[in-house]
């Protein structure tokens, strides 16, 4: 087996024409479908009929997408660190479209007929006892949702935060993409917090009102 | 522990490790590669990279892609 490239070789052979950037394209699809299972092991076995397709569907785009993304490759890592970081956000992509593709934004974030988002997080096992100090600070929360946050940011949060939808599928059914929904939702997280300051409450008064039973 | 009561415990967690400044996915990915050979070589990464840390302590995504990364990285493969 031939020596590892270094990060200059990759380069240099990756740019060129003809037998040496087809050994280097070879190679480097070996070393992503090397990679591969170990990351995707929370989600693919080798034993999947699926995965093996899958993987070569993932190597061909990497590829051209490291191609076509060659000069942005500042050398601060391995090469190969790059290309894989670049297959995995790839291929989780792929595989969180396909999990989530037959679910609906709104049905997802709404609640029962009436419920609104503190109703979304109350837990229907509590003792009696405990019940009306958890509705009083769920009321809260939710009139603190209702004023602090645009439509848009309830939604997102409850769909990615509450419901565990991947950001970039919401930001999909939004019409947005992942970068702009993560700034919405850290918005409406700083402005959720100023709030509940405000009022005098910390995060841990929320958590204990709801850690008894 | 119930479902709820976890998402709540999670957004309330959130909310208390919530920054100012944070950075976004698109930022965080472009430093990805270099903070998960650092923290595969033991580096001190939450002195050095900070708001990678920060990033992805509030992103379940880009962690998850993290992770991943970082399997591959402690492969040791050629």
């Amino acid at each position: 087996m031939s020596p590892a490239r270094t990060n200059e070789q990759w380069l240099a052979d990756l740019s060129s024409t003809g037998e040496a950037r087809e050994d280097a394209l070879a190679e480097l699809r070996r070393v992503i479908l090397e990679g591969l299972p170990y990351a995707l092991s929370n989600w693919l076995s080798p034993g999947d009929p699926a995965f093996g397709p899958f993987m070569e569907e993932v190597a061909q785009e990497t590829l051209l997408r490291v191609l076509d993304r060659l000069e942005s490759f500042e050398g601060r890592s391995r090469f190969t660190t790059w290309v894989h970081k670049i297959a995995v956000r790839l291929a989780l992509t792929e595989l969180r479209r396909k999990r989530w593709r037959e679910v609906s934004l709104d049905k997802l974030v709404a609640g029962a007929p009436g419920e609104g988002f503190a109703g979304i997080l109350a837990s229907p096992d509590v003792s009696p006892d405990m019940r009306s100090e958890q509705a009083d600070m769920l009321d809260r929360i939710e009139r603190i949702v209702e004023e602090e946050l645009t439509e848009k940011q309830r939604a997102a949060l409850v769909a990615a935060r509450v419901r565990g939808m991947p950001i970039e599928e919401v930001a999909r059914r939004m019409g947005t993409n992942r970068n702009a929904l993560y700034k919405l939702l850290h918005d409406a997280r700083l402005r959720l917090r100023q709030r509940l300051a405000s009022e005098g409450l910390t995060p841990e008064d929320v958590l204990a009102a709801f850690e008894r039973r | 522990m119930d479902e709820r009561r976890k998402a709540l415990s999670n957004l309330i967690e959130q909310l208390r490790r919530t920054r100012q400044d944070e950075i976004a996915c698109d930022e965080a990915f472009q430093f990805l590669d270099r903070f998960a050979e650092a923290i595969a070589a033991g580096k001190d990464t939450a002195r050095l990279m900070p708001l990678v840390q920060q990033h992805l302590d509030m992103c379940p995504d880009c962690r998850e892609e993290f992770e991943a990364l970082l399997r591959v990285l402690e492969a040791h493969l050629s």
